[in-house]
């Protein structure tokens, strides 16, 4: 049966958006002018593993491409191009366009081709333009050439000939991984001169053979001016899969080196070679000879000191005068050799797997507590013990969700990372200075979480940019530096996560706020609203302060979609609000969708769960402190605010056992900012719950987020607190 | 008696197929998808005693896994006192043999020699 690359598809598109966002990531911080090279490399990196990749699975369009950007990047890195501010954007382009490539083709979709040829063409236009770099890039200070650099004091690092030895065994499924070691020496070949020796002692005897796994290993001489970083590109792509080293040795390429450097076959680090092994030499490559024999002396000592100038820290390569000195004793001692084994320290899992693990922990829960009720009832002399083990059985279930949770756990930056770029364009499209400021990216979320609160976060970030930070001339008008912040952080905050968008610009309009809720009816002229009461009117639908919709923020449908958001993921948003110093929208989350700690109360014959962490305080009202209020039911004293009591048994008609208010219990619990009382039976007593959703299966019940399964079998409905205030209003406005 | 009566048999068959020379001929494409393949054809030749002959003159494309097949074929072949004959080897085939140090192992032949 043929091999069927489709399986690995699911892997490269992962791997290549991840991939896309660090290279995004790396071009954000590309100084203008100056740019570091190890970011140059990372996104040249970047380009070359996905046109790897994409050429192994045959998406042509996408290898073009990424082709046309590789001899780019090539171009920047070789120093032969400046990074001028058009070519950061044309490449922040180029990112987009092979996002919008791998999206089509993982969508099996047509990818637009117009704009793929569009910013194709540009790529090309600035390679072909490179010949006038005054013209393109006046102001970029050049990077000393190639001829310069042997002379100069700050020669770039790695410049000059050098040979390197190459030690590449294959793991068995290499070849399944989609990597090809023709393509790669075949690469090799293109970067100076090689010579191949191959290893085939591994390889079993025909009948034995499995025709897809790789049994061949290789040793690689590469002489010329070559980077370490460029050699590990061309094996990018088959990291994790392969056993690599790469050493320098003192290069063969001046006359002085041939005669007295030369290691001869025997000295590979293999020692003897087998019976199975050959050597093979470029010939046509090996026939160039070397160019300046009489030199020799000065060549080798200009080598050294070439090499010494290029012994930067950040370098891995071992410094060649050392390597002179020690002729052929240095490179085994003194070079560094980079394993691509175990430098994986992670594995790629499917979603669904981990979800079924974390079912199956539900599941085991659910036994858990089926067995505590059932220890409870429990009499006689085994009962303690087994109690003690159910005990220990309780606390080993919490650590075994616990990390089954973590599993689940990524860190937010997965969603902060695309805030820069964001900023980036849109400070540049509303001619505003913005710097954006991350911090608590660590912080890990639920997967499910995850994905989710991007969408709500992009929101909240643009409107601080469109709405909330004021043009450089205004800033500076009202004392403030001309450069606006957008803060976003993430923290932990009492079994939730804490997500904050701070702005420092002119903070949220109370007046215009109230204004146009008055001119929409939707405060009447004569109330008076606390701040946070008229800050809480940007989240109704529809509403908008801005004088002009923009493509930015939208037409005001915004603000309560994102409430929407957070709350479908159990969350709240707040907002704070200072003139003239900034707002401050703060999302909380719950860790996790999947498990919740819940408080059970029973009214009537069935028992509810209410979430733990909405629960204020419980306790038992007297007769008498309770108001009936015409529009809003009863209500009681609470620490001097009146809170709305809700009957439970009257909003689920369920006939209760207790129908007067001081025979019964309130469990004061806060939703959307708001607090109310429900009034139940009794307390049950506290456990954790595994979720599990009604809307397969039963149509959306407003209060009600779903149900889940008892330790005595039964079910309880867990309740959803923002739904019940909004059903609760809704009953009493009628 | 059975063994007697076999023998003739097996010796005839023998003798047939050792007369005739088999020509394998490689496809354009002989990529990773096509390994398999490839080796359930040659897997099948390994042990023949008749002469082999490989024409990979219309080879468009091959890569690691396949040139690797190949080197098993012929050096098992070759171990056994049955060398393989190339008729022909397009350039894609000579020059990923060269590239993967595998030109000797394969005795393919020369370029002068392909092209005779």
């Amino acid at each position: 049966m043929a091999l069927d690359l489709t399986q690995f598809h699911a892997a490269f598109f992962d791997e290549s958006f991840e991939a896309l966002d660090s290279m995004e990531a790396a071009l954000l911080q590309l100084d203008i002018g100056a740019p570091d090279p190890e970011l140059i490399n990372t996104i040249f990196r970047v380009a070359h593993s996905i046109k790897g990749g994409s050429a192994t699975f045959g998406f042509t369009e996408i290898a073009s491409f990424t082709h046309s950007l590789e001899t780019l990047l090539d171009e920047l890195r070789g120093g032969r191009m400046q990074v001028t501010q058009p070519i950061s954007d044309l490449l922040l382009k180029s990112v987009d366009v092979m996002r919008a490539m791998l999206r089509a083709v993982q969508a099996k979709q047509p990818i637009d081709m117009q704009r793929v040829a569009d910013v194709q063409f540009d790529i090309e236009l600035a390679i072909a333009q490179k010949g006038a770099p005054e013209v393109a890039a006046p102001a970029a200070p050049a990077a000393p050439p190639q001829a310069e650099s042997a002379a100069g004091a700050a020669a770039p690092a790695s410049r000059g000939p050098r040979q390197w030895q190459i030690r590449f065994r294959p793991f068995r499924e290499l070849f399944a991984r989609g990597n090809d070691p023709l393509r790669m020496l075949s690469e090799l070949e293109t970067l100076g001169r090689m010579s191949v020796r191959v290893d085939a002692s591994a390889l079993p005897s025909f009948a034995a053979l499995d025709p897809e796994g790789c049994y061949l290993a290789w040793d690689i001489e590469l002489e010329g001016d070559i980077e370490e970083q460029a050699i590990h590109d061309v094996f990018d792509w088959a990291e994790g899969d392969c056993e690599l080293e790469i050493r320098c040795v003192p290069s063969r390429e001046t006359p002085a080196a041939e005669s007295t450097v030369e290691q001869p076959a025997g000295q590979h680090e293999d020692g003897a070679e087998t019976a199975e092994s050959s050597e093979v030499t470029n010939g046509a490559a090996a026939s160039e000879g070397s160019p300046v024999s009489e030199h020799a002396v000065d060549a080798l000592l200009s080598a050294s000191d070439q090499d010494k100038a290029s012994a930067a820290p950040a370098e891995r390569a071992p410094p060649a005068a050392a390597a002179a000195e020690h002729a052929e004793h240095a490179p085994k001692a003194d070079t560094p050799t980079i394993s691509a084994v175990g430098d994986s320290g992670s594995i790629r899992v499917a979603v669904e797997k981990i979800d079924e693990l974390m079912n199956t922990v539900g599941e085991l829960v659910i036994t858990q507590a089926m067995l505590s009720q059932l220890g409870r009832s429990l009499e006689g002399p085994m009962a303690e013990r087994f109690r003690a083990g159910l005990a220990q059985l309780e606390r080993n279930m919490r650590e075994l969700q616990d990390s089954v949770m973590r599993v689940r756990m990524l860190p937010i930056s997965f969603v902060f990372s695309r805030f820069p770029r964001m900023v980036r364009d849109l400070a540049q499209k509303l001619g505003k200075q913005v710097e954006l400021r991350v911090t608590g990216e660590h912080t890990e979320l639920d997967k499910t979480v995850l994905e989710k609160i991007g969408d709500p976060l992009v929101h909240l970030v643009r409107n601080s940019i469109d709405h909330g930070l004021e043009k450089p001339e205004v800033r500076v008008a009202a004392g403030k530096p001309p450069v606006g912040t957008v803060h976003l952080d993430a923290c932990h905050r009492g079994g939730c996560i804490a997500v904050e968008v701070r702005d420092d610009g002119a903070g949220l309009d109370k007046e215009r706020i109230l204004a146009k809720a008055r001119s929409r009816g939707l405060v009447g002229p004569n109330d008076v609203l606390t701040d946070e009461q008229i800050y809480e009117l940007i989240f109704l639908p529809g509403f908008s302060t801005a004088e002009q919709a923009t493509d930015v923020s939208g037409r005001g449908v915004g603000m309560d979609v994102v409430r929407r958001n957070v709350k479908e993921l159990g969350g709240t948003i707040d907002v704070r609000s200072e003139p003239g110093k900034g707002a401050c929208f703060t999302i909380t989350l719950p860790l996790t969708l999947a498990i919740v700690d819940g408080q059970t109360v029973s009214v009537g014959s069935e028992t509810y769960i209410v979430p733990l962490v909405s629960i204020i305080e419980s306790l038992q009202v007297k007769p008498g402190s309770v108001n009936s209020v015409a529009g809003c039911g009863e209500v009681f004293s609470f620490r001097g605010e009146y809170v709305p009591i809700i009957r439970l048994y009257e909003l689920f008609g369920v006939e209760p056992r207790a129908r007067e208010l001081h025979e019964g219990l309130i469990v004061i619990v806060e939703g959307e900012g708001r607090r109310v009382g429900l009034f139940v039976d009794d307390l049950l007593g506290q456990q954790q719950v595994v979720i599990k959703s009604l809307d397969a299966n039963f149509g959306r019940v407003e209060g009600i987020s779903g149900a889940t399964i008892l330790g005595d079998g039964s079910v309880a409905l867990i309740l959803d607190l923002p739904g019940i205030i909004r059903r609760a209003a809704t009953r009493a406005a009628a | 008696m059975s063994r007697s009566r076999r023998a003739p048999v097996a010796t005839k068959k023998r003798r047939t197929s050792a007369s005739r020379a088999q020509t394998f001929v490689l496809g354009a494409e002989c990529t990773l998808a096509d390994a398999r393949k490839l080796y359930t054809r040659l897997k099948k030749l390994v042990t023949s005693r008749a002469p082999v002959r490989i024409d990979a003159g219309k080879v468009r494309r091959i890569d690691t896994a396949n040139v690797q097949i190949l080197t098993a074929f012929v050096r098992d072949r070759r171990a056994a006192g049955r060398p393989v004959e190339w008729l022909a080897a397009a350039a894609p085939v000579t020059d990923a043999a060269r590239l993967l140090g595998l030109e000797a192992m394969l005795e393919l032949p020369t370029a002068q020699e392909a092209r005779s």
